[in-house]
């Protein structure tokens, strides 16, 4: 049986089972019955457990910062020194993978990325780690503390036949000399990459207060030499690429299901534009409707907002899961596009140029109802409402080039994210709605980025031949 | 690819006789319906006094080749006989330029009635994907709405957006943007399946 694409990860049980600090052994595995997660079982390789339990306080011991929780995240804020260390290997078998390095790597390349961490330079540590260990009292923090660094990563792991391995993550207060986060994970070793992933996300749900986005995929279109546009998902940095579409014609506006498991986009494949649904568990495409622009399923994964063309003429229209019309949502002979769901279902907003400028309006979905959001500028467009409801990103042209911004459903607090001289377009949201993927073409040719929503931390994401865009990013994965 | 081969057969002989008889003028810049029939090529035939060649031969389009095709092909896509109509940016209003081709574009098609025509529209790459879709859309029925204005039935087009994403010249120039904001004609010999 093929490989559905989704079996890189997607399904991941994990079970957490607090204990005591400074016990090492690790606990058994909770049988948690649970009929509903029954099948997501059967891909289940990855299994973590809480080696040690959560510490009450923040990490750092300095002292404007006595509580680290809620002061790292605020713009402007400095950012926290944390060190990775090379990973130590806890086995018999010798390091064929890498791990030791390339998963160090993983957790500092996530960290940096999130922009709420300075990572200590690698090439300064002292430490030797041959005669040193990963737990509590096996090492001396003051190699640590002499480069500066506030935090400690320390890692090891152990690899079995089968290409099974088990990891052993800690993230240690430098300052305090104290245990924040223990974890473990077994699994495969195609699965490595992701456990140092899901670590990470551990790190910033405790020093944040929200979970980490670092364990979900974008989706996205590559252009290839050849012209080409297929869909593709990959992990944030860009690693394990999937292909979604494989047509040999134009493929766009790839969108998540809300369940993670699938996609929408539009396709060109036979001839006339139809909007697509893969399924990633069962590798199937499925044709939903003829369509006109991209399509995002409601919060409750009832119903499909796209644009339908009649005569030439672009207006919202409310799908059901069949394709079939539920509702006309616009009646205009402006061009209507680009709709996206408030997290609740009961408004969506879009663009349109109905007014002549191309502006985002917001719709109410019971009563009709449409209300003009976006006043400046002449090009605002491509909007996508945060997964929190607090905010809609757009694309909006300032002065000849498309720039990211973001406001508030109720038109007020309009910020703009990003600001040079090249193209900046079609916003998407993370799931923990602080983050933005965006396209932008200032390195020549389009590519993803990344970006906190206050439009710090801007990273590249990917760097294909002909370019990349429309990206879209998943919800959390299970 | 039997299909394209049988489009050609069906209109090359009206098309040679028309192209030299009537030599439709258009724009200078598209050389493929500006062909010089009697210049000796292989494929010509004498008959009275009209020249006649076989385009097909010569290695052009008298169709007009689809833009998806073209793609598929790996090339760029060729004009027929029915030339293309380009617009300002951002905009769908159909310029003087583009009447005088559509003008010329509808006397054709009114005397080749077993035709179907494929409006394709087209933008340039300011913009999102998306709106710019919708953009040709709005190009590609504008040049419908006035072809039938001039007389020809509505049922005889068809229309489809590739919005930016069929660029025929890829330079970030104004000169190559106004190339890609283009209505273009595919010529085809039966209703495309619906």
């Amino acid at each position: 049986m093929a490989r559905p694409l989704a079996s890189t990860g997607f399904p991941v049980s994990e079970e957490d089972h607090p204990i005591m600090q400074g016990t090492t052994a690790l606990p058994a595995a909770r049988q948690t019955p649970n009929t509903a997660r029954g099948a997501v079982r059967a891909f289940a390789r990855v299994t973590a457990w809480i080696l040690a339990g959560l510490m009450l306080c923040g990490l750092s011991a300095g002292a404007a910062r006595a509580q680290v929780t809620g002061i790292i995240v605020g713009p402007g804020a400095e950012r926290y020194r944390l060190a990775v260390s090379p990973l130590k290997n806890l086995g018999s078998r010798p390091d064929t993978e890498r791990l030791s390095e390339r998963i160090a790597d993983v957790i500092a390349d996530d960290l940096d990325r999130s922009g709420w961490f300075k990572i200590v330079d690698r090439s300064a540590y002292i430490e030797d780690p041959r005669k040193t260990g990963i737990r509590l009292g096996s090492f001396d923090f003051r190699d640590w503390t002499t480069l500066g660094a506030e935090g400690l990563i320390k890692g090891g792991f152990e690899t079995y036949g089968g290409g099974r391995l088990r990891f052993e993550f800690w993230l240690y207060d430098a300052f305090r000399q104290t245990q924040v986060i223990g974890k473990a994970y077994s699994g495969e070793m195609r699965d490595a990459r992701r456990m140092a992933h899901r670590f990470v996300d551990e790190i910033i749900l405790k020093l944040t207060g929200t979970r980490g986005v670092f364990d979900t995929r974008i989706a996205y279109v590559s252009t290839g030499k050849d012209r080409f546009k297929e869909v593709y998902f990959s992990h944030l940095d860009g690693t394990e690429k999937k292909r979604v579409t494989n047509n040999r014609t134009i493929n766009m506006f790839p969108w998540w299901r809300r369940d993670g498991k699938g996609l929408v986009y539009l396709s060109v494949k036979t001839g006339k534009w139809q909007v697509f649904g893969f399924d990633l568990v069962t590798n199937r495409e499925t044709p939903i409707a003829r369509g006109d622009g991209r399509g995002q399923w409601s919060p409750d994964g009832r119903h499909l907002a796209t644009p339908l063309e009649r005569n030439g003429n672009h207006d919202i229209y409310r799908l059901n899961r069949a394709g079939h019309v539920v509702e006309r949502l616009t009646h205009h002979p402006g061009i209507d596009t680009s709709p996206t769901w408030s997290p609740k279902g009961d408004r969506i907003a879009f663009s349109s140029d109905r007014h002549g400028s191309l502006q985002v309006y917001v719709l109410e979905v019971a009563t009709g109802a449409i209300r003009r959001l976006t006043f400046k500028g002449s090009y605002n467009t491509s909007p996508d409402w945060s997964p929190s409801g607090e905010l809609i990103a757009f694309t909006g042209r300032t002065n000849g080039v498309m720039n990211i911004f973001t406001i508030r459903p109720d038109g007020s607090d309009l910020r703009m994210l990003t600001a040079n001289r090249h193209n900046d377009e079609d916003p998407s949201w993370a799931p923990d709605s602080r983050f933005l993927a965006f396209t932008s073409d200032r390195s020549g040719s389009r590519r993803i980025y990344t970006m906190r929503r206050d439009g710090e931390s801007q990273r590249r994401l990917t760097g294909s031949a002909a370019g990349d865009t429309n990206p879209s990013w998943s919800p959390r994965l299970q | 690819m039997i299909r394209r081969a049988s489009e050609l057969l069906f209109c090359c002989i009206p098309l040679m006789i028309l192209v030299a008889c009537a030599a439709p003028p258009v724009e200078p810049e598209e050389p493929a319906a500006n062909v010089p029939l009697a210049d000796g090529t292989s494929g010509e035939s004498r008959s009275g006094g009209i020249n006649e060649g076989d385009l097909a031969q010569q290695g052009l389009a008298v169709t007009g080749q689809g833009s998806l095709d073209a793609l598929k092909e790996g090339a760029a896509p060729q004009t027929g006989v029915l030339a293309d109509v380009y617009f300002s940016y951002d905009r769908s209003e159909l310029e003087t330029e583009a009447r005088e081709i559509l003008q010329r574009n509808s006397d054709w098609i009114k005397e080749h009635p077993g035709v179907q025509i494929e409006i394709e529209g087209h933008a340039d790459n300011r913009g999102t994907n998306e709106y710019n879709l919708a953009l040709g859309s709005r190009r590609a029925q504008a040049v419908k709405d006035y072809l039938v204005t001039l007389g020809v039935a509505p049922e005889r087009f068809s229309t489809i957006s590739y919005g930016e994403e069929l660029p025929i010249c890829g330079e970030n120039a104004e000169q190559c943007w106004r190339m890609n904001r283009r209505a273009h004609f595919v010529v085809r010999t039966q209703r495309p399946a619906s």
